[in-house]
């Protein structure tokens, strides 16, 4: 066994010369770029400087350094790929929240490279790889988030469109995005899972309408209705009935594309709080080293659940529960990072303005950002009938 | 047998508290006042106070109803299940009761009417950068002048420091802790609110060689922690009560989502992870109802363990109040972290109660002390 990420020596000065090229990049290009630690504090002004920098990733191929050239990607082999996220954590505040709040464009690139049509390869593809278009994920609905499957928004076809009915909520961010990608039902008398149809739908079709959610973390959410909304059929993904598939394709591609939100925002989190701690000479108290060490312990065994998962991904072996794993490690690490850090700092871990916060605020957004995550993507309650599945032979 | 029941007139207190509370202030309201630059609505604490909920503790010596401390446990009950904005607690309860075990008959004359009828509100400063509530966390010092003193230094974390006209702040001076009260309109006072994830709104006052008169001093100099320890006692016992209304509040409003809530066919209370948390709720609902009532029933019978039974209610209450929250949300869902439903006034309260008045570290410590463990 070798639990390092090793390099040949060719792999290093291939990393090294990669490196070097994208810093200088960087120095030209990354000026303006950033983001505040709770992304429901993005201006309009950041939100547009943003854009304008992971467009100008995007024309190198940077966005979805891994993805093939022709796809809009830049080709790299991942050991050089991975230079670009190191720079880019190293050099943009708050990275996590540079990519626009609430955008799938990575996840939706997934989808149409798996089982889009020629004509959406051509055209939709390379915009979505280069980060030219925000996507917004509409699967939600009032009466289906954890049973995804039992949406209610119809599409029926109508000549050359879809007429789109339904109300979907949870959905996007702050700001604008240039597609929604949504599920609804296209054919009611087929079987749960395959009478849906996936639809990347221009959000300036006439009949739709949107309302805030104003969520105790990040960004904002939206519901968003439907009325009589005629798609084009060009914007269907996948085929009719085949919506289902074209999501879990989505899924399986989010991590791969694009530079994403950080998922591992708790390790982040954790390093500065020791650094603050050690610092500040508030790591003296028992109780205060008994709480961090407990949180140092949980995140060791979630980084090693992860690099297994990687690492059974990676070299082709089946994987059953062990996704899943992560994604229900990853929500329960966070909660109890977020316990630990209000158990060790106190209640000046709850205080947002940098006068008195430690770490400027990141504490205190981190705990409702901890208590938020719990539920996109599914519940705690939901990983676990997944991972249980998988670990007894089901589908994840 | 024992008696767990209340009394008539505690009864109807209750039903007018919540029928108040339901009609005039939800959650909307309650979420509105917080979001308000500091934290405080005039006009609903002038309603509550014209209902004589800041009476209820006061002797009827003072202008007050001369309430029992179990009479005040079912107000605050109320209170804290409808998460009521306003300085009820901090100036009728606990700086009341400062006021009664060490103030000046000249200071109670003018200071209890007042904070009865919700004329002048009052809090207590105690809590300081280094967060704690024993009096060695009290760093703040006050000097000697003329007979009065001058007072440098800062608070943290007052609540309702805004709302206040005095505040009663504890300093270090030779010998031991002073109790000053302090005009937040004096000279050299400067209050700022310090916001977060937090329930209350709690201020950094700060003090610029603040010069108070001998007539300010609460008690005996040098011996504030003797009029300190008790007031924090009965306060405390009254806040685990509150604490205890809005845990039964967060359990009713996730059982009612869960039996409401169809997933997958079936109300989602029907599936038994979801019954594990809610049965973890009221487990944490009960044991600080219970708790709550007997340190107050232990208080009022001056029985020796009462300060353990506070400590208990405390410890219980600030857990059980935090983990319901928890499993709250994981109940709800992305429902419950929308602003607009409301579970998130009750989680960040959680969050801020848990320390007020001792964190369960701290009362676990006192308890240990009190039962003889240790040095």
């Amino acid at each position: 066994m070798d639990f390092e990420t090793r390099y040949t020596a060719e792999q290093e000065r291939e990393r090294e010369a990669f490196r070097a090229e994208f810093r200088a990049w960087l120095r030209e290009n990354a000026g303006g770029a950033g983001a505040p630690p709770d992304p429901g504090d993005l201006t309009r002004e950041q939100f547009e400087a943003n854009r304008a920098f992971l467009r100008r990733l995007g024309e190198r191929g940077w966005f979805a350094p891994t993805w093939p050239v022709e796809h809009g990607g830049a080709g790299l082999a991942p050991h050089v790929a991975r230079v670009v996220r190191e720079e880019l954590e190293a050099a943009l505040p708050h990275l996590e929240n540079v990519h626009p709040p609430g955008d799938i464009s990575g996840a939706a690139a997934s989808a149409v490279r798996e089982l889009g049509s020629e004509e959406q390869w051509r055209t939709l593809l390379p915009r979505l790889v280069r980060g030219e278009a925000v996507v917004w994920e509409l699967y939600t609905e009032p009466d289906a988030g954890s049973d995804l499957p039992s949406l209610q928004s119809t599409a029926l076809r109508d000549g050359d469109a879809y007429v789109l009915n339904g109300t979907k909520t949870f959905a996007g961010g702050h700001f604008e995005a240039d597609y929604y990608f949504v599920l609804a039902v296209s054919n009611a008398d087929r079987p749960r899972r395959e009478n849906l149809s996936a639809f990347l739908v221009p959000p300036d079709l006439p009949g739709i309408t949107m309302t805030d959610l104003d969520m105790m973390a990040g960004s904002l959410k939206r519901t968003i209705i439907f009325d009589d909304v005629r798609v084009p059929a060009s914007q269907r993904v996948g085929e009719e009935g085949r919506g289902w598939p074209v999501f879990e394709a989505s899924l399986h591609g989010a991590l791969t594309v694009g530079i994403g939100p950080g998922l591992d925002r708790a390790f982040e989190v954790f390093d500065r709080l020791l650094a603050y701690c050690k610092e500040t000479n508030a790591s003296a108290e028992p109780h205060v080293q008994d709480a961090l060490v407990r949180a140092y312990v949980g995140l060791q065994v979630q980084r090693l659940v992860l690099l297994r998962a990687d690492w059974l991904a990676s070299s082709g072996q089946p994987v059953t529960y062990e996704g899943t794993q992560v994604a229900l490690g990853r929500k329960l690490v966070d909660l109890k990072l977020a316990d630990a850090i209000h158990a060790a700092r106190g209640p000046l871990s709850m205080i947002k303005d940098a006068a008195w916060a430690p770490l400027e605020g990141d504490l205190e957004y981190f705990h409702r950002y901890a208590i938020l995550m719990a539920h996109p993507g599914g519940t705690v309650e939901i990983q676990k009938l997944r991972m249980f599945r998988g670990m007894t032979g089901g589908a994840e | 047998m024992a008696d767990l029941s209340l009394t008539s007139a505690q009864e109807l207190l209750r039903t007018t508290a919540r029928d108040f509370i339901e009609r005039e202030c939800s959650l909307a309201q309650v979420r509105r006042i917080d979001e308000e630059e500091d934290g405080f609505s005039r006009e609903l604490w002038q309603r509550t106070a014209a209902l004589g909920w800041p009476r209820l503790l006061v002797p009827a010596a003072y202008g007050g109803a001369g309430g029992s401390l179990t009479d005040a446990a079912v107000l605050y009950e109320e209170i804290g299940r409808g998460l009521l904005p306003g300085p009820q607690h901090s100036s009728a309860v606990l700086a009341a009761q400062v006021l009664l075990r060490a103030g000046s008959e000249a200071q109670r004359q003018r200071l209890l009417p007042a904070i009865a009828r919700g004329e002048r509100i009052v809090t207590v400063a105690f809590t300081e950068a280094r967060y704690g509530w024993t009096p060695d966390h009290v760093q703040m010092t006050a000097r000697p002048r003329d007979g009065g003193y001058v007072l440098a230094g800062g608070k943290q974390l007052v609540p309702d420091a805004g709302a206040a006209d005095e505040i009663i702040v504890a300093a270090r001076t030779d010998g031991g802790l002073t109790l000053l009260l302090v005009d937040t309109n004096a000279p050299g006072v400067e209050r700022r609110i310090m916001r977060g994830f937090v329930g209350e709104p709690l201020y950094e006052v700060s003090f610029r060689n603040v010069e108070v008169s001998r007539d300010a001093v609460v008690g005996e100099p040098g011996r504030g922690w003797d009029a300190l320890e008790p007031a924090f006692d009965v306060a405390t016992a009254v806040l685990c009560a509150s604490m205890a209304g809005a845990c039964r509040r967060v359990y009713e409003l996730s059982l009612a989502y869960a039996q409401r809530r169809v997933q997958f066919g079936q109300p989602i209370a029907r599936f038994q992870r979801v019954q594990d948390r809610l049965i973890e709720m009221v487990n944490h609902a009960d044991a600080a109802r219970l708790t709550a009532y007997e340190a107050v029933w232990k208080l009022e019978q001056r029985r020796p363990d009462a300060q353990a039974g506070v400590s208990v209610a405390k410890a219980v209450a600030s857990e059980g109040f935090y983990e319901s929250c928890e499993h709250a949300h994981h109940v709800h869902g992305g429902i419950g972290s929308d602003k607009a439903y409301g579970l998130y006034l009750y989680t960040k309260a959680s969050r801020s109660l848990y320390h007020y008045l001792g964190s369960p570290d701290h009362h676990r410590r006192r308890l240990a002390r009190l039962l003889g463990l240790g040095g």
